[in-house]
């Protein structure tokens, strides 16, 4: 990415005077300034994840999806290539694209007829004539597609910057994790295929970005319903656990549950779904890695990353991140499917609906401390959120990651130093 | 499925709803050929002016076209650029 | 059949207006007693959808309407730390039709709701048709079944955990 000279760019200038090592200013949430630098440095340059390759299953199938506030459409053409493409007329810039989802090679502007292929392309308009026919077709401008789309295990994000690193460079060490969310498939795939429940929040989009792999919350403000469910996951993020909060690189974080997995040592126990409710897909595995590996695939259970700026997987369910507004933000959540698992994702999707959205019995709660944050970094003292939280103990693991306790803040202060290097 | 036959070609019809959206399948039973048509291009060759269609039905232009000529869609003729009467 | 249709219009009336004064005082523990066993309450993304397959906004049978209401007397769930102000109104309410056919059948319910919310971060206005399948056990009208298809379910929606 490009690095400016403060010296030139004042802006560059102030934002490094609010995000310091170990706090950020509350403005950093609230200036509309900030949030129009961002959408220019981070939504609108970096690789951001789009949709699912699941999702457009057949030749000619298209989604409407985001990038931000952009809107774009994610196409399969006739040879299975995915596009994404800006939903905006190239005559007269109206929406091209309405429905949701469907089925079609070309899209047709209702204002004037123009109509292009599903790759972008301008197959023609109405009375030719007017442009000197035909021919006028080569010199007229198609759809506006995403500069770079590229896959990584059907998971297709788009750089609507034509230069930078490549997806793989993007994701790094976040790569592994998407593995480690694909092999619990007995076929290594993930499928969304359950749509999407979408929750909007008053709220500035990195607030939760930071809450996504805060282990430090969960305890709080999940209490309500670990105290009557039962649930072990409060136990997982306390000063006890043997979890660890880590730095992935490119401001991607996790929470790495799996060392608690491996000491309760039980195959789905990560899911709290014992082996006897799911055989069928029990037996999947085993047939398709080997008993030995299929357990301890079982065991490790799956991710809890956020591979920035707006993907984040949470074990069994994926929310895509979508700023509206410096103070407006949606999350669109939906329940992973494993191909092969039919048993497994039925329980997925109850599990899944019980705990997200608007009225889940965990993120409604989230989203009410992403609103309460936003309205008190809004009070002017004392400036500043504080960030030190594990700051003394942090180490470097094997892998040359940095790491912190279940509860550290480690997460946050490696995605605030990726932030610098897009922003400045 | 519906099954279109005469002499000459025998032609499964069957609207498909395996994709995101619906779409008509049309399979050359003949040969196994399949293709889909989605609503915007079914209303388009309704609309089609005859001399497409003739030039459609010209064997030369597709399966068995000769093959120093390139890709079939290359060369099919432009549509005339008036709209049907 | 004679029983099930024994539920009439201003008896269903009398329990959707009774159901909708409970859920808006927050009367949980009257409101939970409302339910059957056999409980369903949905609020569907698309009401088309199959909801073991795809996501819904709510989706509870019996046992997690049990835990959704514990939740909420723990007093620290925190999205509805104040509560929120609500007000209800129940409209257009026709007898669709007995499900299930026998003697056991429920009688289906539908009607208009719509709720003002306030909390503090500002007001919302919720929209939606509601489908009630109502179950006379021992003598009392209960609700086997509430489906809340909402104006604007497939859209963004602001947080909702009050009892819709």
């Amino acid at each position: 990415m490009t690095t400016t000279d403060v010296d030139t760019d004042p802006e560059a200038a102030r934002i490094r005077s609010l995000v310091l090592p170990d706090r950020v200013h509350g403005s950093i949430y609230t200036d509309p300034d900030v949030y129009a630098r961002e959408l220019e440095r981070i939504w609108y340059t970096t690789w951001v994840y789009v949709g699912h390759a699941s999702e457009v299953p057949e030749p000619n199938d298209y989604v409407r999806k985001t990038i931000g506030p952009q809107q774009v459409v994610m196409t399969r053409d006739k040879t299975g290539a995915i596009h994404v493409l800006h939903n905006r007329c190239s005559h007269r810039g109206n929406l091209v694209c309405d429905a949701e989802r469907g089925n079609a090679g070309s899209f047709r502007c209702p204002y004037h007829g123009w109509t292009f292929a599903n790759t972008g392309d301008l197959l023609g308009f109405p009375f030719n004539q007017g442009y000197g026919g035909s021919s006028a077709r080569a010199q007229l401008p198609g759809l506006a597609t995403a500069p770079r789309v590229e896959s990584y295990r059907g998971f297709v994000f788009a750089s609507l910057s034509p230069d930078g690193p490549t997806l793989r460079e993007h994701l790094g060490a976040a790569a592994e994790r998407l593995d480690r969310l694909c092999r619990l498939s007995p076929s290594g795939e993930v499928e969304l295929t359950a749509g999407w429940v979408r929750h909007e929040v008053t709220a500035n989009w990195k607030m939760l970005v930071e809450n996504e792999t805060d282990g430090y919350h969960p305890q709080f403000v999940h209490s309500s319903i670990f105290s009557i469910s039962g649930s072990g996951i409060g136990a997982l993020y306390s000063d006890k656990s043997t979890a660890v909060t880590r730095a992935l690189g490119g401001g991607h974080t996790e929470n790495d549950l799996s060392p608690e997995f491996r000491r309760l040592g039980v195959p789905m126990g990560w899911a709290g779904t014992p082996e006897a409710k799911i055989p069928d897909y029990v037996a999947a595995m085993r047939d398709a890695y080997g008993t030995d590996t299929a357990d301890e695939i079982m065991i490790d259970g799956s991710p809890h990353v956020m591979i920035f700026p707006n993907l984040f997987v949470a074990e069994i369910q994926l929310f895509q991140i979508q700023p509206l507004a410096v103070d407006r933000t949606v999350q669109h959540v939906t329940a992973i499917q494993f191909a092969g698992a039919p048993d497994l994702n039925r329980r997925l999707v109850t599990q899944c609906v019980g705990s997200v959205g608007p009225a889940g019995m965990l993120l409604a709660d989230d989203a009410e401390m992403y609103e309460r944050n936003q309205r008190g970094v809004a009070q002017r003292r004392p400036e500043w959120l504080d960030l030190t939280r594990g700051l003394h103990r942090e180490r470097v693991d094997d892998d040359g990651h940095t790491i912190g306790t279940a509860t550290d803040e480690t997460s946050m202060r490696a995605m605030w130093r990726h932030y610098l290097e897009l922003m400045t | 499925m519906d099954v279109v036959a005469s002499e000459f070609a025998t032609v499964s019809v069957s609207v498909d709803d395996h994709g995101n959206g619906t779409r008509l399948r049309l399979e050359d039973l003949r040969t196994g050929t399949v293709r889909f048509l989605d609503a915007l291009e079914l209303e388009s060759i309704v609309w089609a002016p005859e001399s497409w269609m003739r030039a459609l039905l010209d064997p030369s232009q597709h399966r068995w076209r000769d093959a120093d000529r390139g890709p079939a869609q290359e060369s099919m003729p432009e549509p005339p650029e008036e709209p049907p009467a | 059949m004679t029983t099930a249709l024994a539920i009439d219009l201003r008896e269903a009336e009398q329990f959707l207006y009774r159901e909708a004064r409970l859920a808006d005082a927050f009367a949980l523990e009257e409101w939970e007693a409302l339910w059957t066993d056999d409980a369903v309450y949905h609020v569907p993304v698309d009401p088309d959808a199959d909801p073991r397959t795809h996501m819904s906004i709510v989706f509870d049978n019996r046992g997690r309407i049990a835990t959704r209401i514990k939740q909420l007397q723990t007093g620290r769930r925190h999205s509805q730390r104040p509560p929120s102000r609500l007000c209800r109104s129940v409209t257009n309410v026709e007898v669709l039709g007995v499900e299930g056919g026998d003697d056991r059948g429920d009688t289906v319910v539908g009607s208009v709701v719509q709720i003002l919310e306030s909390r503090d971060r500002g007001a919302t206005w919720w929209v939606g048709r509601v489908t009630h399948r109502l179950r006379r056990l021992d003598g009392e009208l209960r609700m086997a079944a509430k489906t809340v298809v909402l104006v604007d379910s497939d859209r963004a929606l602001p947080t909702m955990s009050f009892l819709i």
